[in-house]
């Protein structure tokens, strides 16, 4: 038998099969929509019709797999998206691998593997493909082609009229791809990321046979392969959605800000205070957490007990900061001193002084 | 064989876990001893992948605890090896993207994991600049500029 998990795109409601472990594509409609199977559509790729026949096997889909569907509108027919599984095994990296593994189309250039990469982040972000008459399909490139754009936006944004795309634009350089993300027209935020060829394209190559990868791929390709999810995630489909989601009022992606203000409290206890400070100056709402006394009490008795006995003082903050420059003073004495210390005279002018005296001694000598 | 504890994420998928590494969340152990963990705790709002992470967490540090209980004996150079083992797994623990570490925080902060929960909010800011934070966090400027002159010479002394 086999598990699989289907969740639709737009409510995240998740449905739990269980199937024989021949069953095929026709069997999965049956259990998706009993009533009308035919209205349940599977597409892998444009180019790509799945035969009902097909056994899900053959179609990459393994045990425990979580796969996303959505419909375009209540009345036309559940389009089924073969996307990859979030197994419990590793966190992330196997759905980018096997995201890629599934797209890859044979094409083997570095503009192409690390676009598909890219675009494996941002479905796994939350981000659908569109193209411009407002369906999604799979892309395609053509070997020659240097540059690539794709359009995305959210499920949340598909039922609105004039749907809202984020555009991400890929540019092969000699050894770099340069992947420029953007929202709305000019002047909209651009985002940028920029990924080596040379360091990514072996490893996602490497690990996208998951096979080869679970056999040969050291712990440095997996770091390699986590540092790019990292970096697009981070840099790329994150700020995009968070862009996105602002202009509309949906919910934001997890962030800083949306934590609960106990658990932003906690934060500024954890840190150091001279991070209190300059989380003061990001904005309001920090600057009124971090003006808490009793958080900077806590601060200096942290770095310095001796401040906080006998002593009733007006403000905390001030205490700890009179401290804080203390202190970097006295560090910053210990560095010059530091320096002075294991030089003892030994500057380039003194010795380019010795070394052509002693030339000179030689000279001297060779001539008697 | 050591009594299992079972975790259901939001998804609804199940997790087997050792009590040794559940009793590692305080919010659990609660629960354990109050005998309320039969059929399953359900953790509405924790993901499959924030909990496989936040179990990963607890394993490694119920096993690092285990060992150094077993080498408590002799205090050598071994001992601290470990120490710094560890140390270096929790580093490479937190590179995760944004959004699963404030889940990791958020999860951290509902089971009551102190160690995890410190480890997620110490790394974030660590070396960064005013702009850096607002930029990596999302965080929209609502200072004018003669309030954000005011609020950095009121804290002029964090960034000498």
């Amino acid at each position: 038998m086999m598990k699989l998990r289907l969740r639709r795109y737009e409510t995240r409601e998740t449905l739990e099969f269980e199937l024989a472990d021949t069953s095929n594509l026709h069997d999965l409609c049956h259990r998706i929509s009993s009533s009308t199977p035919s209205s349940v559509h599977f597409s892998l790729n444009r180019n790509d019709k799945p035969s009902p026949k097909d056994t899900l096997r053959s179609r990459g889909m393994t045990p425990s797999d979580l796969i996303y569907y959505y419909s375009l509108h209540p009345s036309s027919p559940i389009n089924i998206e073969i996307v990859a599984s979030a197994g419990s095994k590793r966190l992330s990296v196997p759905f980018l691998l096997k995201k890629v593994l599934l797209e890859k189309s044979g094409d083997e250039s570095g503009l192409t593997i690390l676009a598909t990469s890219v675009h494996a982040v941002m479905l796994e972000s939350g981000f659908m493909l569109s193209n411009n008459r407002g369906c999604f399909d799979k892309f395609s490139f053509s070997k020659d082609l240097l540059t690539l754009s794709l359009r995305y936006t959210l499920p949340e944004l598909i039922t609105k009229t004039r749907v809202e795309y984020v555009t991400v634009t890929f540019q092969s350089l000699s050894n770099t791809v340069v992947v420029y993300g953007s929202l709305g027209g000019r002047g909209g935020t651009v985002k940028r990321v920029s990924l080596n060829k040379n360091r990514f394209v072996s490893v996602i190559d490497l690990v996208v046979d998951t096979l080869k990868f679970e056999k040969q791929a050291s712990c440095s390709s997996y770091r390699d392969a986590f540092t790019f999810w990292k970096m697009v995630k981070d840099g790329l489909s994150i700020p995009l959605m968070t862009c996105l989601c602002e202009k509309y009022g949906l919910e934001l992606p997890p962030c800083l800000m949306q934590l609960p203000t106990e658990l932003k409290m906690k934060i500024l206890e954890l840190v150091p205070g001279d991070s209190v400070a300059k989380m003061a100056c990001v904005c309001a709402e920090m600057r009124c957490l971090a003006s808490d006394d009793g958080l900077w009490k806590h601060k200096c008795l942290e770095e310095a007990k001796h401040l906080v006995v006998n002593r009733s003082t007006v403000s905390w903050k001030a205490e700890f900061a009179a401290f804080w420059k203390q202190r970097q003073k006295v560090r910053s004495d210990m560095e010059i001193s530091r320096r002075s210390v294991t030089s003892p005279g030994i500057t380039a002018q003194s010795r380019a002084d010795r070394i052509s005296s002693l030339r000179a001694y030689r000279r001297q000598r060779r001539q008697r | 064989m050591s009594k299992k504890i079972i975790f259901e994420s939001s998804e609804g998928e199940s997790f087997e876990v050792d009590e040794a590494v559940a009793l590692e969340c305080q919010t659990i152990k609660n629960m354990i001893e109050d005998d309320c963990t039969d059929g399953g705790i359900p953790l509405a709002n924790v993901n499959s992948a924030t909990l496989t992470k936040v179990i990963d967490y607890c394993k490694k540090h119920v096993e690092a605890a285990a060992a150094a209980e077993a080498n408590a004996g002799d205090k050598d150079i071994y001992g601290a090896n470990k120490d710094i083992e560890l140390k270096t797994w929790d580093e490479e623990f937190v590179k995760v993207d944004q959004p699963l570490l404030f889940d990791l925080m958020l999860a951290a902060n509902f089971l009551i994991i102190p160690g995890l929960l410190d480890l997620t909010c110490k790394t974030m800011m660590r070396g960064k600049t005013v702009l850096q934070i607002r930029e990596i966090f999302h965080i929209k400027k609502d200072y004018t500029d003669a309030e954000e002159a005011e609020v950095r010479k009121e804290n002029a002394w964090a960034f000498e």
